[in-house]
């Protein structure tokens, strides 16, 4: 049984998971250059602005990269592999990409490109935003 | 004159001992190295008045001032411990010669020791139940190893979005053991042929062990002073032609803008700019190898070859081989002399630019390029012969 490393929310991230708790995936807009930046940070990536806001997200996207897992580095992980990691390029900015693993899927690498949507993985008083290939 | 306020020259280089197993004393690997460096320059410990070094901060080497008094050095002018955050252990001649260029010393140590303990060689860790900061978006989802499944990622999107195969990848790890071959101090001097290298096991598809480099315990170790202080010193003097950082737009090894090449080109295009010679001239290349993509997107970003381009310009190999017309990791580089973390790419163009490397040495050479690390932390130097 793979137990994950708990996310623990800072000052800045506190939105983001309480988003994920709610079924919905939030990124950060800067109020002056109105581009979206993930990870959160505390100023914009693009222009520096500190007025940022969280924005919900439709949860599509598409793979912009993924690897086949097929060996554990952490022990908590050594009952999951293979699994398949992805980065994910949002509908909304393909400039932005969230880091989560491919489920229900064979692990194989799948194809840049392939439409994907978020799913909740719900846990023990948290919850983790995963993809899986987007129904057709 | 450089691209530098003041004209500075690497005129010494050192290697420990390099062993895949065993067991080591990083103050021991340290000394061998900086005396050994020191030795090749014609220099004694007191003549050194700057130490620079660069660790991961996990006991993986002795920081400047435990260096300085295990060496019995009375006084530093200059000392800096570089985090693992930098280009790799070119960061610490680069900040070393521009600590010379500035004046505020005038001959400064720079090393980089490194253990198997250190880094991420893909042993399994006991991780963390909580994931704070950076890692509260990467451990949960089984993201480890450090930057190993960002350069899978890498591999299979350079396909994708440039073309070209995963032979490619094979090309730089073949040649690695050709040149190998020709180094003693390289760990692994067996030849590998294409195929052993595309049925190597896979780490994370797709990447595989052959793209990875070789974790070895050593150190690696390097003098630099002012050109005129050079010329009275033992060796042919190596000038630092050019030297540049570069990071690309919200630096990040997975979120960053530019995923592929990270900040290599930015880092080329400030290279050459400052530089007294150019793409052109390049008579040997040592680039960072310790994944094979990244070697790659410094050939590419550097405009050895156009961008996309590595494919049809690398061919069957022979031209990044010994004898080739861009003689490439003529150490066998991390990948086969093994992991001393980037210094030694700059030790071994040092010398290639001296002549004095037998069997591998390069006819003629002169002009050489070094480059280390990818993503948000490049860096890179032009050295011609002084």
């Amino acid at each position: 049984m793979t137990v994950r490393p708990r996310p623990i929310p800072d000052a800045v991230s506190g939105f983001y998971w309480a988003a994920a708790d709610r079924g919905e995936l939030a990124v950060l807009r800067c109020d002056a250059c109105r581009r979206l930046h993930h990870p959160p940070e505390v100023g914009c990536p693009h222009c520096g602005a500190t007025d940022l806001h969280p924005e919900m997200m439709s949860g599509r996207g598409v793979v912009f990269a993924s690897t086949a897992v097929r060996q554990a580095f952490d022990r908590a992980f050594l009952d999951a592999v293979p699994y398949v990691l992805v980065l994910v390029a949002l509908e909304e900015d393909a400039g932005v990409r969230i880091l989560a693993d491919l489920v229900d899927v064979a692990p194989e690498p799948v194809a840049i490109g392939t439409p994907v949507e978020a799913v909740f993985e719900r846990h023990d008083g948290w919850s983790l935003p995963q993809f899986r290939v987007a129904s057709a | 004159m450089s691209g530098l306020t003041r004209d500075v020259a690497v005129v010494g280089v050192g290697y420990s001992p390099v062993a895949r197993s065993g067991d080591f004393d990083v103050r021991s690997l340290t000394q061998a190295a900086c005396l050994s460096a020191l030795d090749d320059a014609g220099l004694a410990p007191t003549d050194v008045d700057g130490i620079v070094e660069y660790q991961f901060g996990m006991g993986d080497a002795p920081t400047a001032i435990a260096t300085q008094r295990l060496l019995g050095i009375p006084n530093l002018h200059a000392f800096t411990d570089i985090m693992g955050t930098a280009p790799s252990g070119l960061a610490a001649a680069m900040d070393g010669a521009m600590a010379v260029a500035s004046g505020v010393c005038e001959t400064v140590l720079v090393y980089r020791c490194i253990t198997r303990q250190s880094g991420h060689t893909g042993a399994v860790k006991e991780g963390p139940a909580e994931a704070r900061g950076a890692n509260q978006f990467a451990t949960p989802y089984g993201y480890g190893g450090g930057i190993i499944l960002a350069m899978a990622m890498r591999k299979q999107r350079r396909i994708a979005e440039l073309g070209g195969s995963y032979e490619d990848y094979g090309r730089i790890a073949v040649n690695a053991r050709r040149w190998a071959a020709l180094n003693e101090r390289a760990v692994l001097r067996d030849p590998l042929t294409m195929a052993d290298y595309l049925e190597s096991r896979p780490v994370a598809d797709p990447l595989l062990v052959l793209d990875c480099d070789y974790p070895v315990n050593g150190a690696c170790a390097a003098v630099i002073t002012t050109r005129e202080r050079a010329a009275d010193l033992r060796r042919r003097p190596v000038l630092i032609d050019s030297l540049a950082f570069g990071t690309g737009a919200a630096p990040d090894w997975l979120y960053g803008e530019d995923f592929l090449f990270g900040g290599t080109r930015h880092c080329a295009e400030r290279l050459w700019s400052k530089a007294s010679v150019g793409p052109d001239d390049v008579d040997v290349a040592q680039l960072y190898d310790g994944f094979t993509h990244i070697t790659i997107s410094w050939i590419e970003a550097l405009g050895l070859c156009g961008i996309g381009e590595f494919h049809d310009w690398v061919g069957d190999g022979a031209r990044i081989a010994p004898g080739g017309d861009l003689p490439l990791n003529t150490s066998g580089g991390q990948l086969a002399e093994g992991r001393l973390h980037g210094l030694a790419f700059l030790a071994e163009a040092v010398q290639q630019v001296r002549g004095e490397l037998g069997d591998r040495q390069v006819p003629d050479a002169e002009v050489a390029v070094v480059a280390n690390a990818h993503g948000p932390q490049c860096g890179a130097m032009v050295l011609v012969a002084g």
